[in-house]
């Protein structure tokens, strides 16, 4: 894949996500930044494939929390519409599962929410052509599975 | 600056979550947002600096400070402060103690539509109607058994790790008692073992993954 989605130019954004204080955020977000523009904010899965098919975005941010897995569905279904598409899994905390499901649908990476703010231009800025390690923030937040396997042996919790 | 208007501090630990408060909120002629904080400690800071009417708060933040313990403190520093939970947490046990830390309202981040603007306006103005869905946990958390502080502790103990014969010593009583209130807590919390009690105190919100 060449960098085809020129850099230099403006990177169009399509975003889903549930909650729209979070979406108006992100908007206002991803507005500040240089050469970028919010082309779609939306709240569910349906949406975001329908404005994905229209819109040709130069990247799609993808909520992993979207009711019944629909997240995963919509990179899915993404993807079947254009292979090439630049997708970036969005996670809140410990359900970390669909990480590595939103990876197997054909995101590239995954962003835990909290880390927008820092890690999304870097990951921006380095590109669609490099796959990008499952991710940023994910590693030090993904304890549920270990949780209910091992009860959380080093870990501590809090009432 | 606006004149005679809502004050209000915007405290998440997720800088969209503040960014897209503040653009929600900032349009409003009668509101102002006079401060925000990522942190329980920051918030109690910030309320002491700002003195805002209406602190909207999230549950799920640093360890060292949750919200529920940082709206126990703002309401010590001053008992007329008006708090709005914001948070995704929906467990009975999460809404019950807001509450009972002196949150007016809780509301949850999914469900919130157009209603956040009028719900801080009646918040300011004494009220604070309760969603249906946290009105609902409110009467779960109030008709079914729960959890001592002491069973608390032994769930936080147990989800590390430790088996009855360390959660004994640490607790400092016997290992018979210490059986005891597990026997209690399976009973509580209707599940066969210590796993599932984990689970489901999880999801209740009794104890919390960090």
């Amino acid at each position: 894949v060449g960098n085809d989605r020129d850099l230099a130019g403006t990177l169009r954004v399509l975003a889903v996500n549930q909650n729209r204080i979070f979406r108006e955020g992100l908007r206002i977000f991803i507005e500040a930044q240089p050469n970028v523009m919010a082309a779609g904010f939306v709240e569910d899965a349906d949406a975001a494939v329908l404005l994905f098919a229209e819109l040709r975005p130069d990247l799609t941010l993808v909520d992993l929390n979207l009711p019944s897995g629909s997240g995963i569905d919509a990179i899915r279904r993404i993807r079947g519409i254009d292979p090439d598409a630049w997708i970036i899994g969005l996670v809140t905390y410990e359900w970390d599962d669909r990480c590595r499901e939103a990876i197997a649908a054909g995101a590239l990476s995954v962003l835990s929410k909290d880390l927008i703010a820092e890690k999304l231009m870097p990951l921006i800025r380095t590109g669609p052509q490099v796959r990008q390690p499952a991710s940023e923030g994910v590693e030090s937040k993904s304890r549920w599975r270990s949780f209910v396997k091992a009860f959380l042996p080093h870990g501590s919790l809090r009432a | 600056m606006k004149q005679n208007c809502i004050r209000i501090l915007v405290v998440d630990d997720h800088a969209m979550i503040r960014k897209g408060l503040t653009a929600t909120i900032e349009p409003e002629s009668d509101m102002e947002v006079v401060g925000s904080a990522s942190t329980g400690k920051e918030a109690v800071e910030v309320f002491r600096a700002t003195k805002p009417d209406v602190t909207i708060m999230d549950l799920t933040l640093t360890p060292e400070m949750s919200g529920t313990e940082a709206i126990r403190a703002i309401r010590r520093e001053s008992s007329k402060a008006r708090i709005i939970v914001l948070t995704a947490a929906k467990g009975d046990e999460d809404i019950h103690r807001a509450l009972k830390a002196g949150a007016a309202t809780y509301l949850l981040k999914d469900s919130l539509g157009d209603d956040l603007i009028p719900i801080i306006r009646e918040v300011h103005a004494g009220g604070g109607t309760i969603p249906p869905y946290v009105a609902r946990k409110v009467v779960d958390r109030l008709t079914q058994p729960y959890l001592t502080e002491r069973e608390v502790e032994v769930m936080q103990l147990v989800a590390r790790g430790l088996r009855n014969k360390e959660i004994a010593a640490s607790l400092g009583v016997s290992e018979l008692t210490c059986h005891g209130h597990m026997r209690s807590i399976l009973a509580k919390l209707k599940v066969q073992d210590r796993t599932e009690a984990v689970t489901v105190a999880v999801r209740r919100g009794i104890i919390h993954l960090e």
